[in-house]
């Protein structure tokens, strides 16, 4: 509270504090959710400039990596709808090329193992994604799932269970194992 | 999947064993930062207050929302000249005292507006039906930024 505090008086150093908190979270969130390490740095600049547009408007009464969360969430989301509505120029198809250069994941084995589960995540639809990768990868509740999204917790674990399923059934073709769905699909 | 009473869901075991799935593959694992982000970021901050900050996106989304209104005024005022050019014209017929010599001014002052308002009744009904899109959108986009501060 003390670094907002900070910054809502003017003191950027607070903020850039707060920003060095947080970084690690608003990347991730958007790096699993975008796909790429460059939307990703660009999706954070933009996010970390909206949560200074608002940080007045932070309630206090909540989390504010809740809040944080949910303003990457939106924009995260916002932007994977313009993308599907964007005519795509030759030049564009180009750029979207699948980079053969490694992601910020790491090692070789690993390298592979998490492009897999990168490529399962991103076959989900965006509303499934969003809510993996909040529970999975920030370990967030189903009640602070719903505070970040908006969304019921009915719906968020309906879509989980699906998540899941989907998840599961795209990782084990990538093994080359036809073995039969998991347990979590009846 | 287990159900328990009722039909509901049993998340827990569905929950344990996905998470032992992409324990498989090395998942959740964090990305590596880029080095300057932050960095980079903080160029991106405006030396302004966020107080004032958040003023000016109010006084933004206040234009589009008047922008808006007046759009979908303009839409009617087409539609209403193209049902029938006299009727604008006919409300504001005044009648005897103050009141009706206010109207009746009022009528004649906007009687070469009402006349480009019905020569132009499609056009304008376009362009404020253009217009009005347009401006919901923004403002659309406006809300969805500030959704969740």
């Amino acid at each position: 509270m003390a670094l907002i505090d900070g910054a809502l008086a003017g003191d950027r150093d607070a903020f850039a504090q707060l920003m060095h908190r947080y970084a690690g979270a608003v990347y991730g969130l958007a790096y699993r959710m975008l796909g790429s390490p460059q939307d990703a740095e660009d999706a954070s600049q933009e996010i970390f400039l909206r949560v200074y547009t608002h940080l007045a408007r932070f309630d206090r009464a909540r989390k504010f990596s809740t809040w944080l969360l949910s303003i990457a969430s939106n924009y995260c989301v916002d932007r994977l709808r313009r993308q599907r509505l964007n005519w795509l120029t030759l030049d564009d198809v180009a750029f979207t090329v699948p980079s053969l250069e490694r992601g910020p994941e790491g090692g070789a084995i690993q390298h592979e193992q998490h492009a897999a589960v990168r490529r399962a995540l991103q076959a989900l639809p965006e509303g499934y994604r969003l809510v993996t990768v909040l529970r999975y990868w920030h370990d967030l509740s189903y009640q602070e799932i719903a505070q970040t999204t908006g969304l019921t917790e009915s719906t968020i674990k309906t879509r989980l269970h699906r998540a899941r399923n989907m998840m599961a059934e795209r990782l084990h073709q990538d093994e080359g194992d036809l073995c039969e769905p998991d347990a979590t699909t009846s | 999947m287990r159900t328990g009473r009722n039909n509901v869901i049993d998340e827990e075991p569905s929950d344990t064993q996905f998470r032992q799935l992409l324990g498989r593959y090395g998942e959740p694992h964090p990305p590596s930062l880029p080095p300057d982000l932050v960095t980079r970021s903080m160029r991106q901050i405006p030396d302004v207050l966020p107080a004032d900050l958040l003023g000016r996106a109010r006084i933004a989304r206040a234009i589009a929302l008047i922008i808006a209104v007046a759009a979908v005024a303009a839409a009617l005022a087409g539609a209403w000249a193209l049902r029938d050019p006299r009727l604008a014209a006919g409300v504001m017929a005044g009648g005897d005292g103050t009141a009706g010599r206010a109207l009746l001014t009022l009528q004649l002052a906007a009687k070469p507006i009402l006349g480009a308002v019905s020569s132009l009744g499609l056009a304008l009904l376009c362009v404020g039906v253009a217009a009005a899109i347009g401006s919901a959108a923004i403002v659309r986009r406006v809300e969805r930024a500030t959704q969740g501060a």
